[in-house]
């Protein structure tokens, strides 16, 4: 009898370690990123642009931080300020850890966005938010950089100055500086807060 | 020979008027013309810095310097025909138009619905983000969260519906 039950007691260890292994496992396989990520040897080019107050803005200063990066202009009304609006809502949900996050606006539109227009715009979102401009000629070595498309043109009998097609996707940046994933306009505040859970966790 | 008395011909006769009535009622109830609601109107803030409001140059250039606002709202069309938004009007800025955003394979783009916008009979027609929205062009004065505009929806049957947006942030 006292040699089944040490048996016993062997084999509930045994399963019970079997058991947690499988599930620690199962946990890593199945949590994911909900973004779309880029493949391991994407190249993260560095640059330096101007924020909202004046001052420079140098990307690999940044590491130790998850970077999500934003490509609109101060004049779109509709997916540009709703992105502004939905990473407001994830600064909230991180609480404390938005510390740890670096929101970074940059223009498409140099010709309007003056860091004093962005800083109007991108402060009525947070404060904390970063809004970058430079000349065009150094934003399109940004542009270049991250495969980021914009358009100048105008709509025949619009009053409408001119419009910018863009990209309008979320990019984001791990703490050691790679850029890892890119989330389609209006992915929900839940997937954000995810991906960069996961990426502050490594 | 007829029975005049089959009570099987009067149960059917009240059955033909009964389904009668309730076709005429039916009727009653879905009026052929528009019938419109419109709900859940909101902006988003906009700042307006004076410095640019007063900028002197050209007027091309003033308008390339304009700053831009948004309203959206749902559009619930209860009756039996259709109408169409033809267009809009607010004194919060210069010029009011109709706009639609398509985010196609990561790409933003926005066009001006010229002809409008339909509302179809029995549907609810929703201008939100990423979609299709009034866009406010040359807003004249900052747009602070909590207070409200009004706003003239001119509807090609139905006529002006004057409605006041609330600004909030989502």
């Amino acid at each position: 009898m006292t040699v089944i039950s040490r048996n016993n007691i062997k084999y509930f260890f045994l399963i019970t370690v079997m058991v947690l292994a499988n599930w620690f496992a199962g946990c890593q396989m199945f949590d994911s990123y909900k973004g779309n990520e880029m493949p391991p040897d994407t190249e993260t080019v560095d640059f330096t642009l101007i924020d909202q107050n004046g001052q420079p803005f140098t990307l690999s200063d940044h590491k130790g931080k998850v970077v999500l990066l934003f490509f609109g202009y101060t004049y779109c009304p509709d997916v540009c300020p709703m992105t502004l609006s939905t990473w407001k809502r994830v600064q909230e949900a991180l609480k404390d850890r938005s510390d740890e996050v670096k929101f970074v606006y940059i223009t498409v539109d140099p010709e309007r966005d003056t860091p004093e227009r962005l800083k109007d715009h991108i402060e009525i979102f947070s404060k904390e938010f970063t809004g970058l401009t430079s000349s065009m000629d150094t934003l399109q070595q940004v542009f270049s950089s991250y495969g980021v498309y914009h358009d100048r043109h105008k709509i025949p009998g619009s009053e409408t100055g001119y419009l910018m097609g863009h990209t309008s996707q979320t990019f984001m940046i791990d703490k050691a500086g790679n850029w890892r994933l890119l989330l389609p306009y209006g992915a929900p505040v839940e997937d954000l807060v995810h991906d960069i859970e996961l990426l502050l966790r490594e | 020979m007829k029975n005049k008395k089959n009570p099987y011909r009067v149960f059917a006769i009240s059955i033909i008027l009964t389904c009668m009535l309730a076709l005429l009622n039916g009727c009653q109830n879905t009026p052929s013309k528009p019938q419109l609601h419109v709900e859940n109107i909101w902006s988003r803030p906009v700042e307006v810095r004076q410095a640019d409001k007063t900028a002197t140059g050209s007027a091309e250039n003033r308008k390339r310097m304009d700053y831009t606002g948004i309203v959206y709202f749902d559009v619930r069309n209860a009756g039996g025909e259709a109408d169409r938004l033809i267009r809009a009007k607010t004194d919060v800025c210069r010029a009011v138009e109709i706009h639609e955003t398509k985010v196609e394979n990561g790409r933003m783009s926005m066009r001006m619905l010229e002809n409008g916008m339909p509302i179809p009979a029995g549907e609810t027609v929703k201008f939100s983000p990423g979609g299709h929205h009034i866009m406010l062009i040359g807003v004249n004065k900052s747009l602070k969260i909590g207070e409200k505009f009004s706003v003239a929806l001119e509807f090609e049957k139905s006529g002006t519906v004057t409605v006041h947006s609330e600004i909030r942030e989502y």
